[in-house]
């Protein structure tokens, strides 16, 4: 690209207008960079500091303008939908780093509630206490899935604000017409029922780990909690206890928020791409698996905690409660929505007509 | 309304303009006393197109760069008459006061 500009020059002028939002500078770098060329640039090997302050602090405001109210961006965070005005924040927000962001908005909060329980729980078990790095692994390792979905992610949001994966607004069909579904609930079903199973015959081990090391306790004594093991024999079992707990809460989880998934699925009906993919199936579990290992040989409570938070966000608080409310609903209407036996395969509705 | 908006949409006022345009027709018209800096020019002109102010027109490569130009909408004539009459009277209300005193 030839904007006649000294390379240097350029660069750092690119650099600076990262101080505007994603959307401005996708319409207008080529042009501030021409009107740069044109007022100050030539010759200069570099823009002048007030040239460079006044872009900052412009980029600062543009910013702030687009930026939703505190509390609709914390309710946008817990999973909530932002109205169509902050449209062009929303598609920034979801392109770039955006898992780190999501990451870092669900983990901040909570690794500080943790922090101040953590006191709390020393004073009250001396030898227990929870340690932050536990946490902070934790949050690493829950976050594992979302790199792998990140254009599932941004797909399920842009969904959920009636806008295609374009970020052009959706026809509006009415809601209450299931127009394809998708047969996970087939294969959460006996999972539910595997993990109740294997949740009951873990009741022992759990309760010995419980009663041998308190809440916090660290099986194979190699991770940031240290507790004195009095009793060596029970080493092994408690080791096993808490993969067995890990991998039950972690498909607890999956499963939970799947079927609340598969439910607003059938509720929120489109004609588009399905929202629910199986892979993000497969990488969870994957997940739970890794978190359950390394749980059970760092102590299971303040890595797996963590991690479950994240991979249970992946559903978002808001998201649940509206879940929870179209499970009430189909259970108060009576009407089973048939699913189709083959796996994502879609299943168009029957000619509806339009109610606009 | 910001000072920059008000300039910008002045300088639009008798036909369409690019970037530079509008930062040299400022400096002009003012005499010297505002200085439009490139980001609070964009930052301004995003604002007053998003609000319908001012539109895009057409681009013309100069040199391999882009420009692009703009003018008023209605409305934005509108506003800036309505920003200019609300000056002028607040300006007015002031000398009046000041001839009286003297």
């Amino acid at each position: 690209m030839t904007t006649g500009l000294d390379p240097s020059y350029e660069r750092l002028a690119r650099l600076l207008l990262h101080a505007f939002p994603r959307r401005f500078r996708a319409l207008r770098t080529d042009e501030i960079l021409s009107t740069l060329a044109e007022s100050e640039a030539a010759g200069r090997k570099r823009p002048a500091l007030s040239t460079a302050f006044d872009i900052v602090a412009a980029g600062l405001r543009e910013r702030r303008r687009g930026h939703p109210p505190l509390l609709r961006w914390i309710w946008y965070c817990l999973g909530g939908t932002l109205p169509p005005e902050y449209r062009g924040w929303l598609i920034d927000d979801l392109s770039g780093w955006y898992v780190l962001r999501r990451t870092l908005r669900f983990a901040v909060p909570f690794i500080a509630v943790l922090a101040v329980l953590s006191r709390v729980m020393f004073v009250v078990a001396p030898n227990g206490g929870m340690p932050l790095a536990g946490f902070a692994i934790g949050t690493a390792i829950g976050t594992i899935p979302y790199l792998f979905l990140r254009g599932h992610l941004r797909r399920r949001v842009l969904k959920q604000h009636g806008l295609d994966e374009e970020g052009q607004p959706l026809p509006t069909l009415p809601v209450s017409v299931p127009t394809y579904c998708v047969t996970e609930a087939y294969r959460a079903r006996p999972l539910l029922v595997a993990v109740g199973i294997a949740l009951i015959s873990s009741m022992p081990f759990t309760l010995m780990t419980f009663f041998h090391h308190g809440v916090l306790g660290s099986p194979l004594g190699l991770g940031p909690v240290t507790v004195e093991n009095p009793n060596v024999d029970h080493q092994w079992a408690v080791g096993v206890a808490s993969l067995v707990a890990a991998v039950i809460v972690g498909l607890i989880s999956v499963v939970w928020s799947r079927s609340l998934w598969t439910t607003i699925e059938r509720h929120a009906a489109s004609q588009t791409t399905p929202v629910v993919d199986s892979d993000v199936l497969t990488v969870t579990v994957c997940t739970a698996v890794i978190v359950a290992s390394v749980g059970g040989a760092f102590g299971i409570v303040p890595l797996v905690l963590p991690a479950v938070m994240l991979v249970a966000s992946g559903c978002g608080p808001a998201l649940i409660a509206v879940g929870l409310r179209a499970k009430r609903l189909e259970r108060q209407s009576g009407r089973a929505i048939p699913l189709p036996l083959t796996r994502r395969r879609m299943v168009p509705a029957p000619a509806q007509p339009r109610q606009d | 309304m910001h000072e920059a908006s008000y300039f910008i949409l002045a300088a639009l006022a008798d036909g369409e303009r690019h970037g530079y345009g509008i930062v040299q027709d400022i400096d002009v018209m003012s005499g010297g006393r505002v200085r439009l800096g490139t980001g609070t020019l964009y930052g301004a002109l995003e604002r007053l197109t998003s609000d319908k102010l001012v539109v895009p027109t057409r681009e013309e490569v100069v040199g391999g760069r882009t420009r692009r130009f703009y003018r008023l909408t209605q409305r934005g004539r509108a506003v800036l008459v309505e920003e200019v009459e609300r000056l002028e009277s607040n300006a007015a209300v002031a000398r009046r006061r000041l001839t009286a005193a003297t």
